[in-house]
Formats: C-alpha cells, sequence, structure tokens
C-alpha cells in the first residue's frame, strides 16, 4: 500500500481535488528580506530576531518596593523592586496547549532605572530556533526577582515547561510568579464581567487599541510568515504582544498602589480591592469595607466581621449581623444573633428555617438540625 | 451452594415434568481439575505474604507461565475464560518489577472506565494485603482536576482506557515525564473489545504510545489479556506491531457444566407457533431462582430487560413464602454506574439472587460465577453466545446454561443442528492498523505531540503520510524535522470509536425533586425517553414529560401505568453522490457519499403481560442522521447478474438479493480487517436512486474510515470468499454459517441458497474475480480509477 497512500489518502479525504503527482510539491519558503519584515528587529541567533522597544514611563521608579501579597495572599511578605519585576507575556501556534502547542513570540518588559519601561521581544523564524529563545528566555528570567503575567498561571508558565523539557532544558527556573488575572477577577469581574485583559485596559487605563489583531487570529500570521513568507500581518501581532506586556504593567502597578492605599482606581468592587488590601493593610480593609457599607453593598459585612473577629473586635463584629445580606449563611448567621443575643426564639427560628430553605451542601445540613432544635426548644419552652 | 447441591437441583431442572418434554437436547462439559504450579523462587517476599495473606500457596499454571515469560522480558497474551484468576498473570510481574526498582511504572488499559474500577479494587486489596508501597491511580474522564497532578506523579500503575491515552496523556507528555522515563509495563486487558475500526485506532495509539516512550528511554513490555477468540496472537501481534506469545493453556478449574436446548410448546400446530420465547425464558428464570440457584437472564432489548425483571419480582411478591425475599435487578447501560456498582456487589455477595441483563454484562465485569444462564433467543453471534452461556460457571459446582428458542427461523434451524455451537471454530477478531486513514488521523496525533524526523520509523509509510499532510498544511518541514503546525488540537477531533458520546440525562422532577436517575445516548433517547414514553428504571415507573435534545435532558416523573411504550423506528437511505462509478457495465460499483438515516414517529401503548395493543403517539423529533461514505452494488438487468434476479419472481428476488446482502457483508469483514459492527448494508428490490436492484455497504463511522473504498478495491476477492463459503456449506438451504436463515417474511421460498450462490457467481464472474489467473483477487479499481465531478 505504501506508494499509493498518498492518492489513497487524497482519494478519501480529499474532495474532488485532483491527486497530485508524487513527490514534494510544497513551494519552498519564499525568504522573507529584511525590507518586507517589519521594522525595528534584528537578528541575534540562528533564526532569533530580537526587538527592543523603550517607551516613557508608567509613572514608577525602579527602586519603589512591590508587595506581592496584593496579587497573592501566598506571596506573604515576598516584595520585588518595580525594576526587578519582569512581565511576561507568549504568543503560541494554538490556544489549547498540549506538545504540539509552540511559542514562537515572547515579550518581555521591565522598569529601567531612569524610569522609561523597556520590552524586549523574542522572535523565532522557524521551528527549529526554538531552544535559542528558551535560551533568551533563560537569561531574562534568571535576573528578575518575580515574573508577572495575566493568566499565566494556567497558559504561559505550563507552556513554557513543556517547551522546556520538549527541547530538553531542564525544570522551571525558581522565581517568583504573580498571576495579575486573580488580583484583577477580584477587583473588577462584578463590574465587567469579563476581566480579559482587553476588556480591563479599556476600563482601567483608559487604552483604546486600534487595528489590534483577535487572538485567535494569532496562530495563523505564523503559518502564514512560515508557508508562504508572507509578513502582512505578523506587524499586528507584534504590537498587540507588546501592548499587552505595557498595558500588563501599568494594570500590575495600578492594583499594587490601590491595594496600598496609594493612586486611585477606576470604579471597581469595593469588596474585592478590600480583600487586597487586607493582605497589606486590614486599616486600609476596614476603611474600604465600611465606604462599601454605606454605599448600601451588604456583601462587605461578611469579612468586616472577619476582619474584627480576627482583631478581637466582637461587640462591633455582633453589632453586624443585622447588615447581613438575607443569603443562606447570612439568614444563619441572624438566626444564631436571634437566639442568644434578643432572645427571640420565634424568630430565630423563622430565620433557620429561611436558611435552610435557602442552603446547600453542608449549611444545609447545620441549618437543617439547628431548625429541629430550636423547634424542640420551642416546643419544650410551650409544655412548660 | 455447594457442588452437590448445584449438581442436585440442575439434575432436577432437567427432570422436571413441566421442563423436560421440551428440552430437545444437553450438551455436557466436564469438569476439570486444576492444574498447579509452584509459587516462582525469585518472588518477593512482600509479594508472597500478600498472596498468602489472600490464601494463595501456589499458582494455576497459566498463571506461573505469566511470569515466567513477563521475567524472559517478552511480550505475551493470555487467553483464558473468565473467572480464571487472569489479573495475577499481570498482577504478579508487574509488582515484582515495581518493587525492584522504584522508578518503574507500569500502565494498565481497559476498554471501559467501569472495567478500570473494578481492576482499582482488586489492585488496592493485593497492595494492601502485602502492604506493598505501590501506588494505583486512575487517570479517566472521571478524574478530577485536582487529583490528576498527584495521579501523573505518583502513581506508579496508572489505570487508564485508550481514549484517554489518546487524547489527554499521550498530548500532554510532557507532563509525565517520569511516568514515560519508568514505563516498564503495558497492561491491555479485555484485548478482544479492540476489534475492527476502534481496534485500528487503538493500534495506532499504541504506536505513539511506544514512540514517546522511546523519546524518554523507555521499552515497556505488553502483557495483554484476551476472552478467548480464534486469533488471539494474530490480533496482540496487530495491536502491538511486534511479535507475541500467547498462553492458550488454562490451569484453572472448571466445574461441570450443561447446555440445554429448550424449544417452547407449539400453540398452534398448523401455523407452527410456540410459546412465547419471551415468556418461556421468564418462567425458567423463575423456576431456577426459586429454587435457590442463582441466574443471568439475557434480554435481547433494555426495554425487555426492565419488563421482565419487573415481572419476575412481581411474581416472587405474589408468593406468601420465604421467596417474597428473593430480589431480582435489571442490568443495562444508561443505570447509574452508582447503580451498576450496588448490583455487581449484590451479585458478587449474594444479596442480588437473579438478574436480567442486556449484552452489557457480556464483557468481563466481575459478578462472580452464578449457577445458570438462560439466553432468550439468539443473540446474533456465536461469539455473544458464549458470552452469555459464560456467565453461569464458577471453580466449583456445577452450572448450566439454557437456550430458549423462540419461532424464528434461525431458533429453530439452531435447536436442531446444536453441533452448530460446538462445532464451530471461535471467530477470528482483525483490525487495520494501516487502515490509510485512521493511520494518518494518528500520524498527525504524532507529529502534534513529538516532530517526526526524517526516516523516523511510524507505521506503513509515514513520509507519504506527511507528505500528504503538508499538503493540507497541517505539518511544515523544515531543517531535516517534519513539525505540526496548525492551531489545533488534532487528538480532540478524532475519534477512537463511531458510538456518539453526548449523553441525555434522565431526571426526575416527581414532586419538586430535581435527581438525575439514569443517562442515555442521544440516539437511543430518541428512541426510548420521547414524550409520553413510559420509561421503566429498576421497576418503578415513570412518565416521560419532556424529552430536550437540545439541552440534552429528559425530565420524568413517577406514575404508575398499566402498559408500557415500545417505540416504531424508521430508516431509509439517500444517496447523497455519486463520486466515482467502476466495475464493467454489467454490474456498476458506485463509490460515494450516503445519507443513513433512522427516525421514531410512531408508538405503541401495550399492555403489560399481555402486550395487548391499547393505542398509539405521535413522535415529533428530528431524525437520527449519518453521512457517510458507502459502496452500492447494481444490478440492471442488461448486466448478466441483474438478469438472474430479473428472471426471478419479486419474492424470490427479494429473498435473494437479502441472501446475497447478508453473505457479502458477513464476508467483506474478512478481506477489510474490520468488524462485522463497522459496517452497515441494506439491499433494494428497485432503488429509489438508481432505479435498479441495488446493495447498499457503507461505513459505519460518521464521515466514513475508508472501508467503502477498500471493500471497492477487494470487492471481486469478497464475492469469490463468499461464493466458496457458500458452496462450501453443507445445509439444506441456508443456515447462519453461509447465507443465513431465511427472514419469516421469505420462508416459503424454496432454493433461496443456491440463488444466492448464482448471483455471486455471475456477480464474481463480471468482476473478473473467477477463473483464476491475474483476476483472482481482481478488483474494480484495478488500473486508472475514474473520477467524476459530484
Amino acid at each position: 500500500m505504501a506508494g499509493n497512500l498518498r492518492s489513497r489518502l487524497a482519494r478519501i479525504r480529499g474532495g474532488n481535488e485532483p491527486v497530485k503527482a508524487p513527490g514534494r510539491t510544497v513551494a519552498t519558503r519564499r525568504r522573507a528580506s529584511d525590507s518586507e519584515f517589519p521594522p525595528g528587529w534584528t537578528t541575534v541567533g540562528e533564526g532569533l530576531r530580537l526587538k527592543e522597544t523603550i517607551a516613557s514611563g508608567l509613572g514608577v521608579r525602579s527602586d519603589e518596593r512591590v508587595r506581592l501579597a496584593a496579587f497573592s495572599a501566598r506571596m506573604e511578605d515576598r516584595s520585588a523592586a518595580a525594576g526587578g519585576m519582569l512581565f511576561f507575556d507568549l504568543e503560541t501556534t494554538g490556544l489549547s496547549g498540549g506538545a504540539g502547542t509552540v511559542a514562537f513570540l515572547a515579550a518581555v518588559g521591565s522598569v529601567l532605572s531612569d524610569g522609561s519601561f523597556r520590552v524586549r521581544q523574542y522572535f523565532i523564524d522557524d521551528y527549529p530556533s526554538e531552544p535559542r529563545l528558551i535560551e533568551s528566555l533563560e537569561a531574562e528570567f534568571q535576573s528578575a526577582e518575580a515574573v508577572v503575567t495575566y493568566n499565566g498561571s494556567s497558559f504561559d508558565m505550563p507552556l513554557y515547561s513543556v517547551r522546556r523539557s520538549m527541547n530538553g532544558f531542564g525544570p522551571m527556573p525558581q522565581v517568583a510568579h504573580v498571576d495579575a488575572l486573580h488580583a484583577s477577577r477580584r477587583l473588577w469581574r462584578r463590574v465587567l464581567g469579563d476581566c480579559s485583559l482587553g476588556s480591563v485596559e479599556a476600563a482601567a487605563l483608559g487604552v483604546r487599541r486600534s487595528g489590534d489583531i483577535p487572538g485567535r487570529e494569532i496562530p495563523e500570521c505564523w503559518f502564514e510568515y512560515l508557508r508562504r513568507g508572507e509578513c502582512g500581518r505578523l506587524g499586528a501581532v507584534f504590537s498587540h504582544n507588546e501592548l499587552d506586556v505595557r498595558s500588563l504593567a501599568a494594570l500590575t502597578f495600578m492594583i499594587h498602589g490601590a491595594a496600598a492605599g496609594r493612586g486611585g482606581i477606576m470604579p471597581c468592587d469595593l469588596v474585592g480591592l478590600a480583600d487586597l488590601q487586607s493582605r497589606l493593610d486590614e486599616g486600609l480593609a476596614e476603611g474600604t469595607l465600611r465606604r462599601a457599607l454605606d454605599s448600601g453593598d451588604a456583601r462587605a459585612a461578611r469579612p468586616l466581621m472577619r476582619l474584627y473577629r480576627k482583631q478581637g473586635r466582637f461587640e462591633e463584629r455582633i453589632a453586624l449581623v443585622g447588615d447581613l445580606p438575607d443569603d443562606a449563611a447570612g439568614l444563619f448567621s441572624k438566626s444564631v444573633y436571634a437566639e442568644r443575643v434578643t432572645g427571640d426564639i420565634v424568630e430565630a427560628l423563622r430565620l433557620a428555617v429561611a436558611a435552610r430553605d435557602a442552603a446547600r451542601g453542608s449549611l444545609l445540613d447545620r441549618a437543617e438540625r439547628r431548625a429541629i432544635r430550636l423547634r424542640r426548644r420551642l416546643g419544650e419552652a410551650e409544655g412548660r | 451452594m455447594d457442588k452437590e447441591d448445584a449438581r442436585d437441583s440442575i439434575s432436577k431442572f432437567l427432570a422436571d415434568p413441566e421442563i423436560a418434554p421440551f428440552v430437545s437436547s444437553v450438551e455436557r462439559m466436564p469438569a476439570r481439575d486444576p492444574v498447579w504450579a509452584e509459587l516462582p523462587s525469585g518472588l518477593d517476599p512482600r509479594l508472597r505474604s500478600a498472596l498468602e495473606g489472600r490464601g494463595l500457596e501456589r499458582l494455576y499454571s497459566h498463571q506461573r507461565e505469566a511470569w515466567d515469560l513477563a521475567r524472559a522480558g517478552g511480550d505475551f497474551v493470555v487467553v483464558t475464560p473468565t473467572a480464571s484468576g487472569k489479573t495475577l498473570c499481570y498482577n504478579l510481574p508487574v509488582a515484582q518489577a515495581l518493587l525492584d526498582d522504584a522508578d518503574a511504572r507500569a500502565l494498565y488499559l481497559f476498554p471501559t472506565k467501569a472495567l478500570s474500577q473494578d481492576q482499582q479494587a482488586e489492585l488496592n486489596a493485593l497492595v494492601e494485603a502485602g502492604g506493598l508501597p505501590i501506588k494505583a491511580a486512575t487517570y479517566d474522564g472521571d478524574t478530577p482536576q485536582a487529583t490528576r497532578k498527584a495521579a501523573r506523579d505518583s502513581g506508579r500503575i496508572v489505570i487508564s482506557n485508550p481514549d484517554m491515552l489518546h487524547s489527554g496523556v499521550l498530548p500532554n507528555h510532557a507532563k509525565w515525564i517520569k511516568f514515560f522515563a519508568g514505563l516498564r509495563y503495558i497492561v491491555i486487558d479485555e484485548m478482544h473489545a479492540y476489534r475492527g475500526v476502534f481496534g485500528s485506532h487503538v493500534a495506532n495509539v499504541l504506536r505513539r504510545l511506544l514512540r514517546i516512550a522511546a523519546y524518554y528511554g523507555a521499552s515497556p513490555r505488553f502483557i495483554l489479556c484476551s476472552a478467548t477468540i480464534g486469533n488471539p496472537a494474530e490480533l496482540a501481534e496487530a495491536l502491538v506491531g511486534r511479535p507475541v506469545a500467547a498462553i492458550t493453556e488454562n490451569g484453572a478449574p472448571r466445574a461441570e457444566k450443561a447446555v440445554a436446548f429448550y424449544n417452547p410448546p407449539v400453540v398452534d400446530a398448523v401455523q407452527g407457533i410456540r410459546k412465547s420465547c419471551a415468556d418461556e425464558s421468564m418462567a425458567i428464570a423463575a423456576k431456577l431462582i426459586a429454587s435457590g440457584t442463582r441466574t443471568i437472564l439475557f434480554a435481547r432489548s433494555r426495554l425487555r430487560v426492565e419488563i421482565l425483571a419487573a415481572y419476575l419480582n412481581e411474581r416472587f411478591e405474589n408468593v406468601y413464602t420465604d421467596n417474597s425475599r428473593i430480589r431480582v435487578e435489571p442490568y443495562r447501560s444508561g443505570l447509574l454506574p452508582s447503580e451498576r456498582r450496588q448490583i455487581e456487589r449484590g451479585l458478587r455477595e449474594g444479596s442480588v439472587h437473579g438478574v436480567v441483563s442486556t449484552n452489557a454484562l457480556e464483557l468481563g465485569i466481575d459478578i462472580g460465577g452464578l449457577d445458570a444462564a438462560v439466553i432468550s433467543g439468539w443473540p446474533g453471534s456465536l461469539a455473544s453466545f458464549w458470552q452469555q452461556a459464560g456467565r453461569a460457571g464458577r471453580r466449583k459446582g456445577a452450572s448450566m446454561a439454557v437456550y430458549v428458542a423462540s419461532s424464528s427461523p434461525v431458533d429453530q434451524y439452531l435447536i436442531e443442528h446444536p453441533e452448530r455451537f460446538f462445532g464451530a471454530a471461535h471467530e477470528n477478531a482483525r483490525i487495520d492498523p494501516d487502515n490509510p486513514y485512521v493511520y494518518a488521523d494518528h500520524v498527525k496525533c504524532a507529529a502534534f505531540e513529538l516532530p517526526f524526523d526524517d526516516g523516523e520509523p511510524f507505521g506503513p509509510d509515514v513520509g507519504a503520510a506527511l507528505a500528504f499532510l503538508e499538503e493540507e498544511g497541517t505539518v511544515r518541514y523544515t531543517g531535516g524535522r517534519w513539525y505540526w503546525a496548525d492551531s489545533g488540537y488534532p487528538a480532540e477531533k478524532i475519534s477512537l470509536r463511531s458510538a456518539t458520546s453526548d449523553n441525555v440525562v434522565i431526571i426526575d422532577s416527581t414532586a419538586g425533586r430535581n435527581e438525575v436517575i439514569g443517562e442515555m445516548d442521544r440516539p437511543s433517547a430518541k428512541e426510548l425517553v420521547f414524550d409520553d414514553a413510559v420509561y421503566i428504571h429498576r421497576g418503578k415507573q415513570f412518565i416521560v414529560l419532556k424529552l430536550d435534545i437540545e439541552n440534552r435532558q429528559c425530565l420524568v416523573e413517577e406514575r404508575e401505568t398499566n402498559y408500557y411504550t415500545d417505540s416504531i423506528v424508521k430508516n431509509d437511505l439517500k444517496v447523497l453522490s455519486e463520486d466515482e462509478r467502476l466495475g464493467p457495465d454489467g454490474l456498476p460499483v458506485v463509490v460515494g457519499d450516503l445519507l443513513v438515516r433512522s427516525s421514531v414517529e410512531k408508538f405503541k401503548k401495550l399492555r403489560f403481560h399481555t402486550n395487548e395493543n391499547i393505542g398509539y403517539g405521535e413522535i415529533y423529533l428530528p431524525p437520527e442522521e449519518m453521512q457517510t461514505r458507502s459502496l452500492a452494488l447494481l444490478f440492471p438487468a442488461a448486466g448478466a447478474p441483474g438478469a438472474i434476479l430479473a428472471a426471478m419472481g419479486e419474492l424470490q428476488r427479494a429473498a435473494t438479493l437479502s441472501a446475497f446482502c447478508g453473505i457479502v457483508r458477513s464476508m467483506a469483514p474478512v478481506e477489510l480487517l474490520c468488524d462485522r459492527s463497522d459496517l452497515g448494508s441494506a439491499w433494494r428490490v428497485r432503488d429509489d436512486h438508481y432505479g435498479a436492484p441495488a446493495v447498499h455497504i457503507w461505513d459505519r463511522y460518521p464521515g466514513g474510515t475508508g472501508l467503502s473504498e477498500a471493500l471497492a478495491i477487494r470487492l471481486g476477492a469478497v464475492l469469490s470468499e463468499a461464493l466458496g463459503r457458500v458452496s462450501a456449506c453443507d445445509c439444506e438451504d441456508g443456515c447462519p454459517s453461509c447465507v443465513g436463515v431465511a427472514d419469516e417474511a421469505f420462508s416459503a421460498v424454496p432454493r433461496r441458497k443456491a440463488g444466492a450462490a448464482a448471483l455471486l457467481r455471475a456477480a464474481a464472474t463480471a468482476l473478473g474475480a473467477m477463473g483464476g489467473g491475474t483476476g483472482a483477487r481482481g478488483g474494480v479499481a484495478a488500473g486508472s480509477s475514474v473520477r467524476e465531478a459530484r
């Protein structure tokens, strides 16, 4: 079957296309001349190109300390100098991951000592140059105090790790990784719904990109370049990638400023903001939650109560029970309050039953047991 | 029940005056003693004590043989019946290897998730008994995300299925480095399930697996296990792509076993109508269960399973004796996994006394041995018959299978010729790993997993397949390697199985309840749980409020009815394109696209017990459609084969064409190396599209898998093989081994077999496949193929 496998495949699968003559018929790629390639790139290794863009700063000094706990509770006391943070983004041949998805373009951004912002982009001309790209990234990562990504914990970092193993590099370098998406979601999910970098940068930073290329078209741009040497759409991919890193950096500093109580932030979910702040400064979080409560957001009551409990401020904590929302947990707490503080067993039972009807999971069991106990207590009281 | 009791109750049953007159024959298979072997001397002391902890101080000979072959480093397949201790054939050498080397790993593959669970439990028991430092982890579609990483990193034995390996593990091999680097054994249980197109896919998944293992420096060995088939070593070698030794001598003991043939009494001697096979089977099962014989009753459909189980339970309830404690359970697909587990456990532990099942219980699921199996009518193939009969039978204690014939000609033929069950060779399982369509799909997946080096071996002709894919634009050749160059994830779009995986969940909404009680694949849902259908679930009756196909859910409500519902399925075909017209003028052969459509438009309401028809209902559901590739064989009257048909009367023409279609369809898999179930077929006395008598044979995978094209090439050979089979068969006028037994409609047609033979001979001659010479394996696609525009 060997000889006619191709023609059989073409017959079975190829619709009505005539069967091509044997032999490799795909034209070898026309190499793009440097004049056609988008400007600003220099060749730094075999098949590896580099572009460096230095642009105006983001209003941050490079020696400013950034407390990483603002982005992830796991970071605890760790901090990094603004200039030591490496903002990182990959463009890949596919969005689903797996061993066949390759990163062909990487951008790393950092704040320079004069306050300006530099983006370095690495681009490979073809598959065989991938190890060179990884070597460059390895060098970049080595000098970084922390790597910052947007959705990197599920996409860029695992992909980078897979690319390393596929190319015989060792395990991932030990460097702190901050995924700004998590903090971003806390702040804007309720306001924006969609927390993609594009939506958030438009809403929070006021960035309007013109002629931006949609992410899903990016793989095809590289394939066009590979197959036919077409550079037409590469320029758009490069600026998309550069802008992503720049926005990511701006967003990161904005989030940190708000969490640390400096600098304003556009409309966001105050409860979410307080959550970020509580990891840096509980006083700030308290103020923000109070503000949220005053503006009628009942969701602020629960975290504020938690804060007070942690600080041993029990009087103030109990005073907040009335402010809790009427969801299952809120109703349950109100039932406890009615029983223990106001001594109104009938009301406590009503609330417990309402909590049970709204609850699911383990709270359902607890509310059920509570209702049974209160009913019994009420029965005993009446029987007496 | 001990040995003597079981034998007693079986002889009592066979001597029962209500039964004995209708038992046409009984075949007895004598008991056999175990063949023992010593525990191997190299066995790790921890394993030895684990075995002794479970009361095992010796091995059966086949278990020892497996150990010896494994220690010698060979690949092998163990062919033994159920309940012969086959799991030890692989668990022992694998556990030893993992104890010897802390980095060693093993992969266990099972065809279904249910079987993986059984195995996990079995392994855990061994591991716990010996306090062995071996962690077994199941990794399949049901494994929660949170535990997947632990399974990857610390599972010494990973239990999975080919589908998961194909779409989850191999494309992400860089997350499994430690696992692949240490991979020592690949265990493939229930190997016989990997036949036909599914098996061809699995063989290619194994090629990919070996390639990735080699990339990480591992060269694992295979241990395969199979139920009895005609060609275990051949199938194993085709699956793994290298020589495989076969262990076929079973050392486990076998108790005495009887197969009884029961022909229900005639109720209408004039028309030859006998008592209903279903009623009789149920009565027999009831008698057996009531006498303390644990029994499985096989029924053809899920609906019948539920109805028969309900009848049996009703019967036992009515008796105010000890019988009211007897429990009979239905077992079928569509039950929740937890319910299945519960029933399986009940059977093993004895709290369930009888079970009514579809062929869902044919495959390896461990329910322990039962005392009797009742098979209601011909299950369609010899393999199915023996799988079902094999459900009765244990290491100790006599057992029995009762075959209950229906009035259908096949059953009546078999009652008269029981030797057909015993004389026949086991069926062969066939695969074609080099099927170009299947192969090219896996070359894609393999390129995604790892770029191909120039000249790297992989299957029959990887260079040609890659060149084809390069033209298609999915791979790129550069720097001496072939890289995946597409934004897709190929495994996602390639399914190893033809069956659709989108299920409809059945939700009980009685009194505001909102509980999932079952699951069903979409095509079956349309036939079984349409609006107003009565759905029976483990004896409880529900009425379907709404089948919402779009959202894949079906709302039901508990309601007692005195009837059940049965839908009427209509099938039709539509020729979509004629892509190639081949063959001579006298016997045109057309390859093209075909739409196979089945729709349910009506249902019957049938009263329980009497089956009296008490009404009809309409069903409004979109038809189930499959677009696929097909081959049509046309018989214009001007051609010699067509002339034979034209000379016949209407009924005889239909009978002949049907017999011709039947034998071609059953012989084609032999030449195409596929399974019977991979092909569909139909015959038309006057085809709507072609205006002549026609036989259609199609690929049962949506979109086709190249079987129709391959058949076009091998049609001549298929026809001469078919003719050979018919001529060599010594039956009078058709039997299941040749053209089949005539349908009710054709039972009055004489010389059906001769007619089919004449048509086969004329067709083979027209294709030039007769009379030796170059034409002996002649195909219609010889020479340059003609392609016509659609």
